[in-house]
């Protein structure tokens, strides 16, 4: 008859504590992406009052604008020299533009895809409309601002939110 | 026999496991988890502000509605923003649909905060409907200036903020055949 062993039993723990870091890489890897959505180019107007987000809506298009870095060769000789450029958020993509005339295009695609996703009836009391974020670099003129608030209008979007670092808080 | 011999013998009958000290390695993961949670938030909802507004009319929008009612027509408010070759503002002016003479707004955000907060609040504590509101912007204005005067126009609880550019009239819809 064997002697009971005088070692305690212990757990294997190595398993868990691989969980857990991995847990740690993937809220890092997660804040990332949300992070990415928000375009580093634009560093939004400091606003002294401006109201906190508010989640009453649940379908967004993000369109950020923001001044057009310096052209390159290329693009001098081509002529393609703007003085702005854009980017529209879409689900898990970004594409970016040179004119408004494509961000028009891409947000008439978005209102006609909104409109098709719901029912006649709830579409002409108004609901099923994406929400149209407007995230302008602090440095463009109304002009430029103006005119993506015009492309939204035409294409059929009545409402528009413009976004701002709250006072005090130092954007990241 | 010696104690040393005697220590030696033990030894070899139980030889020491090294262990690695798992448990608070596994707390302080945890603890660094925490604090990864804690601190990366990177959510846009701490550092951002929102300001909601109505688009412009274009002649996109159709003929407009004829009012039916024949109750007077609500006094709305018009600002006009100037700006000057640097885009900072020149001049604030605000009209009425009942008053035409342009009146003098002052540039700073404050004061012209509670300047139309006040005009608000005279209006509905005759309970009246609040007003709606037309910020024209010069198109060469900065727009974090114009995004602060929007703010303070928001803080005034008009019924409804609309920015628009300067000079523009909505446009007509064409002539119906």
């Amino acid at each position: 008859m064997s002697a009971p062993s005088e070692e305690p039993e212990e757990p294997d723990l190595t398993a868990l504590l691989d969980l857990v870091l991995q847990l740690v890489m993937f809220f890092l890897a997660v804040a990332r992406i949300d992070n990415e959505q928000r375009d580093q180019s634009v560093v939004l107007p400091q606003a002294s009052i401006a109201r906190s987000l508010t989640k009453d809506y649940t379908k967004i298009v993000i369109v950020n604008l923001y001044p057009a870095p310096p052209p390159t060769d290329e693009e001098k000789q081509r002529g393609r020299v703007s003085e702005v450029k854009y980017s529209v958020f879409e689900g898990y993509g970004v594409r970016e533009y040179n004119a408004i005339i494509e961000v028009k295009t891409n947000l008439k695609g978005k209102f006609d895809a909104d409109q098709k996703a719901v029912p006649k009836a709830d579409w002409d009391a108004g609901k099923g409309r994406s929400l149209v974020v407007l995230r302008a670099h602090k440095d463009c003129k109304f002009e430029q601002v103006f005119n993506v608030m015009t492309a939204a209008r035409e294409v059929g979007f009545t409402d528009i939110q413009l976004r701002a670092y709250v006072a005090g808080v130092a954007p990241r | 026999m010696s104690r040393s011999t005697r220590k030696g013998r033990h030894r070899e009958e139980h030889p020491i496991v090294a262990r690695v000290p798992v448990i608070p390695m596994l707390d302080m993961a945890f603890q660094l988890l925490a604090f990864g949670l804690y601190c990366f938030d990177l959510s846009a909802d701490k550092i951002e502000g929102q300001l909601s507004l109505s688009l412009p009319k274009t002649g996109a929008d159709g003929p407009p509605v004829q009012e039916t009612s024949i109750t007077e027509p609500e006094e709305d408010f018009t600002i006009r923003v100037s700006a000057d070759g640097a885009g900072r503002i020149a001049s604030i002016e605000m009209t009425t649909t009942k008053v035409t003479t342009p009146e003098a707004l002052p540039k700073d955000i404050v004061p012209l905060a509670n300047t139309l907060k006040e005009r608000v609040e005279r209006k509905t504590s005759l309970k009246e409907k609040a007003p709606k509101l037309e910020m024209q912007f010069d198109k060469k204005l900065n727009y974090q200036l114009c995004f602060e005067l929007l703010s303070a126009a928001d803080t005034a609880k008009f019924s409804k903020v609309t920015p628009n550019i300067l000079g523009a009239e909505p446009k007509k819809p064409p002539p119906m055949p």
